[in-house]
């Protein structure tokens, strides 16, 4: 075996061996643990590199090994697993500068950063499973690894948020895992390959292959927090701001959408979905959280859980993308894996830095704002902006390309929903800008800690919501040009048909 | 040295150390604990070499041969059992002597430790039925002085109560041994399949023998005398009682159903008993960890549920085309059970060192009073709830894949179900450990040497999840359905 | 849910249905078992042939010692083994009982000539027993019944009180059984050719040698098992008792 089929273990180690590392360091050895994070991180932005390098020149990269008789893990660095794996890897270290800077005072650091990493690694794991059960270990760890990073305040909102959290993710995890058997028992090893390969399987199986595909949806729904699996989402925003970001940006309900994503592409595949009719329900299903997400959203003051229902709204973009036929639908719902990462991630930075820094928590707090922290403000506008989905920002392009896949599917319903969840959009979000902006402060500010005075805030809060607010800008902008996320997008989708 | 030397040195090498025990001063107990691991190690390692390059190995005591005298016998299943039996003690008797130090408790406990050593080491390597009740005998009788090495009432109580529970177990099986004996005239497990004669008397042994092991097993409902016996031990006896004692009755079970009864009597129709008794178990043993206010009865409760899961696997085994996988799926099970619950026992124990007591709604913030001890706990605890990268992951997928395989649904839903209720038990502790504010104090602090074999076998019971494919290819040698097993001395019958 | 307190106070009288539970219960497993017996063939298959066959290579004339000692001598080992786990387990419950010390015995006249003239013969007995066992009845068992019977007199005699034996000829003895048996086993492992495999021209001299040894093991251990502790301490300290005299 070539050397870079390690790649993806590499990879992996990244984050595993940091982690491990953290967990032995004392809480004051701050610079060791800075060092290690960040090392780590940058080291895995370079690996990453190196795999789109050789994956470049045509290596096909893949490492197996065999776990039992009959189940064999296997990482893969296919296009999809790329996308994932660069935007995981890309956004870790933006998060890491921002915890680091976000928690500077706080107790039990070592054990936040260890986990954080663990949670990393779990996420590039799914990232580059090659099948359906690696998929599914690491989900598995997905669940376990950032459990304590919920509960990391310790008190008595942290541990019932917890709770659910467990509550939700362990049963999902369980309906998942019984599917998967299942489906092994039908279908063999269940190996990602783009088109899916239950198509060969006989009509007879065809009711147990329906069944199981909504089984999946459920497994998968649950982290993608899918309506009515998200209850767990809202609650969990106790945490503290890096770890909202990441749990919302990038780790977990990225990794319950990508999950969807290759169920529906690289298992069943997207004209077999067709054929056994499971794609009209699942948009449908995938409508409603978009709305009700929407809705939710228009009726919460505490900034955060406004963000988190904005989340379950957005992410299930993605799903709808996936679950309307058609390259165009494909290229918007896969695309949107990135480009909502990088707005959502400016947001709950903007989030946390307004909360740090002034101790706002409401939205009803926020008035005036951008007076006090003009740079946070506009990185916030720019996130917003996105979701709304004005052009030249990201998120225009991703509905886009989904609302034109609904017209060319022949559903005309999707761009509606995509409207109405535009205007909905615009409903909650332009309120917030209004009146940060142009509204007269009305509230005592009271931070948390005291920050140098050069900055509105502490670089490493500053700099990554403005690093995210920029590609949120530029994915937009330069999205014809062969670097974007769209033209990956759309060099996956060919693959897919 | 031929396998004829090593495979009775099994179980007399701990024998001569425990007798040594008795008359060593303290002191130079650690020569005699040496000598006695060496020992075992290396007899084992060289078994192994032959088991895997030869197959199954037999050996006749006193060269007689059955079915007039005893044989030995070891195949794939007794190996995994008796590597799983030699790490455990190795890592218990580190973490004895932390526990115990030099005190008056040591000098009773090192001798019956060895003799449990030497027990288990004999069941696992003995070929005849009715040295296996002999064993169930020193086994019941070790841990009645085990438990009651604790001095409390409590566990008097639990001490008395299992010994009545054990001696009523054993009768049953002795009972059982004699029809068997007068059916066929034979006592070797091996060999008794085929001289068994089928009617009235071999299903009423089976029933009685059943039975007895059962009781001996806790299998629901007759698992009473459990809970108070494991919580109320010491904490090292308690990780030997729930780790691997509690797996002696079972490992005869598994002989019995599927090596020495199924030509003469139709097991697959008693499968869906076992396998409902083991899913109530499952359930109910769950249900009641999560009522418990104190740690150790809490993870006693887990070993009920845990003990069901084996049960249900005992179903899924009854059918021959599953039986192999289902055989691999249930040693590899109970042995990886066996590190993850110990691993519980040893951090429980030195959460009763440091805090002086186990009630867990005291031991608020004990993540940061005992980090490392909480995190083995929390590891072992995936193990428990049958999460990946662990060896109870394996297990339960085993049997679930087993399960869908067979098309018996209800077997492969089950198991999850109690992944979810595991998972709720063990991080209701975990979430209290958690809990910040006012961490209790600790009454003393806790000594490593509590805390690195805690950590050991957490460690590999996660390891084990991962390097699975070796074992269970080595639990495969000798399976029944290969018939590979070693004739007998004499030829084919 | 019962706490451990409820565990230890003993529960109550159970319910009448019960008792008809398990009389049914009872009646119906007696049924199984004749049933079941019945069924079995007149001529049973045990192993007499077989026995008697080898009965010349074992060493011994009767059949029960020559299975016990040599056919299936490691059962046997492993027996006295159940027996040393008994006086172990007992040191162990010792040290949390709160049981007092017994009180010393006396013996009254009657019972004193009585003693003087029967133990000589017990023992006497004990060693007819232990010889006569290769050709009749008897054995190691029987003869250290017998012993520890003696002891048990001497006990209630006050003859043998606490502290009359040093600890380590005590534990010396107590582990002899076991210690000889397994002993003579290994020897055989390495100057024949395995476990237990006595050489033929030494079987009887090797059984009797460990019988012997059986037989003294045996009836110490019943002595120490009667006097519920160990003999060799007079003030008990290991166990709770003894801490708080």
């Amino acid at each position: 075996m070539t050397w870079y089929n390690w790649l993806p273990l590499l990879i992996l180690g990244t984050s595993l061996v940091p982690a491990v590392w953290i967990f032995f360091l004392r809480e004051e050895s701050y610079r060791t643990r800075t060092a290690v994070n960040l090392g780590g991180a940058v080291l895995k932005l370079v690996l990453v590199a190196l795999l789109f390098a050789e994956v470049r020149q045509g290596h096909e990269i893949v490492f197996e090994y065999q776990l039992m008789p009959k189940l064999t893990m296997k990482f893969q660095a296919d296009p999809l697993s790329l996308l994932f794996v660069s935007l995981s890897a890309l956004l870790w270290l933006l998060t890491t500068i921002y915890a680091i800077g976000y928690l500077e005072e706080s107790p039990n650091r070592s054990r936040f950063f260890g986990f954080f990493s663990l949670c990393v690694s779990t996420t590039v794991g799914i990232a580059m499973a090659g099948n359906l059960i690696t998929l599914l270990i690491f989900y598995e760890l997905l669940s376990l690894t950032t459990y304590p990073l919920v509960i990391h305040r310790g008190n008595a909102k942290s541990l019932q948020a917890g709770w659910i959290y467990l509550a939700f993710t362990m049963f999902g995890g369980a309906v998942l895992l019984v599917g998967v058997i299942w489906l092994q028992s039908l279908g063999g090893a269940i190996d990602f390959r783009a088109t899916g390969i239950l198509g060969e399987l006989p009509e007879a199986s065809y009711v147990r292959l329906q069944v199981i595909f909504w089984m999946l949806i459920l497994g998968f729904g649950v982290k993608a927090a899918l309506v009515p699996l998200h209850g767990w989402l809202p609650v969990a925003m106790v945490a503290p701001a890096p770890v909202s970001a990441l749990l919302h940006a990038v780790a977990v309900v990225k990794a319950g959408a990508f999950g969807i994503v290759r169920v529906i592409y690289d298992v069943y595949g997207i004209e077999f979905s067709r054929t056994l009719g499971l794609l009209t329900p699942l948009a449908v299903l995938a409508s409603v959280t978009i709305v009700y997400g929407s809705v939710r959203a228009l009726y919460q003051d505490d900034l955060k859980k406004r963000l988190a229902f904005s989340t379950i709204s957005q992410v299930s973009y993605i799903i709808l993308g996936s679950a309307v036929f058609g390259p165009l639908a494909t290229i918007g719902g896969i695309v949107h894996l990135v480009h909502q990462g990088v707005m959502k991630i400016t947001l709950f930075f903007c989030a946390g830095n307004f909360a740090e820094t002034l101790g706002i928590h409401k939205v009803s707090e926020m008035s005036g704002v951008g007076r006090r922290m003009p740079v946070t403000m506009a990185a916030f506008t720019l996130g917003a902006l996105g979701m709304i989905g004005v052009p030249p920002l990201a998120g225009f392009f991703s509905k886009w390309y989904i609302g034109m896949g609904g017209v060319e599917n022949g559903q005309y319903w999707v761009p509606g929903v995509l409207v109405i969840s535009s205007i909905l959009n615009a409903a909650y979000f332009l309120p917030i800008l209004y009146t940060g902006w142009f509204g007269r402060q009305d509230h005592e500010w009271h931070g948390h800690r005291s920050f140098p005075a050069r900055f509105e805030t502490s670089l490493s809060l500053l700099a990554p919501a403005l690093v995210t607010a920029a590609l949120s800008l530029l994915f937009g902008v330069f999205a014809a040009s062969p670097f974007s996320p769209l033209y990956w997008a759309r060099f996956i989708m060919l693959g897919e048909y | 040295m031929t396998t004829d030397h090593l495979l009775p040195a099994l179980p007399v090498i701990p024998l001569f150390g425990a007798l040594l025990a008795v008359i060593v001063p303290l002191n130079a107990l650690w020569v005699v604990l040496l000598l006695v691991t060496f020992g075992i190690l290396g007899s084992l390692i060289s078994l192994f070499a032959v088991l895997v390059s030869k197959g199954p190995i037999r050996s006749s005591l006193g060269g007689w041969g059955v079915p007039l005298g005893i044989d030995l016998y070891v195949d794939g299943t007794g190996m995994m059992l008796l590597a799983m039996t030699a790490g455990l003690m190795i890592a218990i008797t580190f973490y004895s002597h932390a526990y115990f130090g030099h005190g008056r408790r040591a000098r009773r406990f090192w001798p019956l430790f060895l003799l449990v050593w030497a027990s288990l080491n004999n069941l696992f390597v003995t070929g005849d039925i009715f040295n296996m009740y002999v064993t169930l005998e020193l086994l019941g009788l070790l841990s009645v002085g085990l438990i009651a090495l604790a001095g409390t009432p409590a566990a008097y109580a639990a001490a008395l109560r299992y010994l009545l529970a054990a001696l009523c177990g054993s009768l049953f099986y002795l009972l059982g041994v004699a029809m068997v004996y007068s059916n066929s005239g034979n006592l070797d497990w091996m060999v008794l399949r085929f001289h068994l004669v089928s009617g009235p008397s071999a299903y009423i042994a089976l029933g009685l023998i059943t039975a007895g092991l059962m009781l001996k097993s806790a299998v629901f409902p007759l698992h009473f005398w459990l809970p108070p016996a494991h919580a109320n031990a010491p904490a090292p006896v308690s990780a030997l009682l729930s780790a691997l004692m509690i797996k002696a009755s079972f490992y005869i079970a598994l002989r019995m159903w599927l090596w020495v009864f199924p030509g003469s009597i139709p097991t697959e129709t008693a499968g869906p008993l076992f396998g409902v008794l083991g899913a109530v178990a499952i359930i109910y043993g769950s249900l009641q960890a999560l009522r418990q206010h104190r740690l150790k009865l809490m993870i006693a409760y887990s070993t009920v549920a845990q003990l069901g899961y084996l049960f249900v696997f005992f179903a899924l085994s009854m059918r021959p085309e599953g039986m192999e996988q289902a055989l691999q799926a249930v040693v590899f099970f109970a042995v990886s059970h066996a590190f993850a619950k110990a691993a519980l026992f040893m951090a429980s124990g030195a959460v009763i060192r440091s805090y002086g007591h186990d009630w867990i709604d005291g031991l608020q913030g004990s993540a940061e009073r005992l980090p490392a001890v909480m995190f083995a706990f929390g590891i072992a605890g995936v193990s428990i709830m049958g999460l990946p990268p662990s060896g109870g992951f394996v297990g339960k997928y085993l049997l679930m894949n087993t399960a869908v395989e067979q098309g018996q649904w209800f077997w492969a839903v089950v198991p999850a179900l109690g992944g979810l209720l595991a998972a709720a038990y063990i991080f209701r502790v975990i979430n209290i450990a958690m809990k910040a504010g006012r961490a209790a104090p600790l009454a003393r602090p806790v000594g490593s040497g509590l805390i690195w074999p805690a950590w050991g076998l957490a460690i590999i019971a996660v390891l084990l999840g991962l390097l699975a494919l070796r074992p269970l290819e080595i639990i495969a040698i000798g399976s029944p359905v290969f018939e590979a097993g070693l004739l007998p001395p004499g030829g084919a019958p | 849910m019962k706490t451990n307190e409820d565990m230890i106070q003993g529960a109550r009288a159970p319910h009448p249905i019960f008792y008809w539970g398990m009389t049914v219960g009872v009646i119906l497993f007696f049924a199984a078992l004749v049933w079941a017996i019945l069924s079995l063939p007149p001529a049973a298959p045990g192993l007499f042939r077989q026995v008697s066959d080898r009965m010349p290579e074992s060493g011994v004339e009767s059949m029960v010692t020559g299975v016990l000692l040599n056919f299936r001598a490691y059962d046997t080992l492993l027996e006295i083994a159940v027996l040393l786990v008994a006086v172990l387990g007992l040191g162990a419950i010792r040290l949390g009982s709160r049981e007092p010390l017994p009180e010393a015995f006396t013996a009254g006249p009657v019972l004193m000539e009585f003693l003087r003239f029967l133990t000589p013969v017990m023992v006497l007995l004990a060693g007819y027993l232990l010889w006569v066992g290769s050709k009749y009845p008897g054995g190691a068992f029987q003869a250290g019944a017998v012993l520890g019977a003696a002891t048990i007199l001497l006990q209630i005699a006050g003859n043998i009180r606490a502290g009359d034996i040093p600890l380590w000829l005590e534990k010396t003895v107590l582990i002899s059984g076991v210690f000889v048996f397994a002993g003579i086993g290994a020897a055989c492992m390495f100057f024949n050719d395995r476990f237990l495999h006595y050489p033929q021209e030494y079987a009887k001299g090797l059984i009797l040698i460990i019988e012997a040894a059986a037989t003294v093991s045996i009836g110490a251990t019943l002595m120490v098992l009667f006097a519920g502790r160990s003999l060799a301490d007079p003030h008990d300290a290991e166990s709770e008792e003894g801490e708080h005299r």
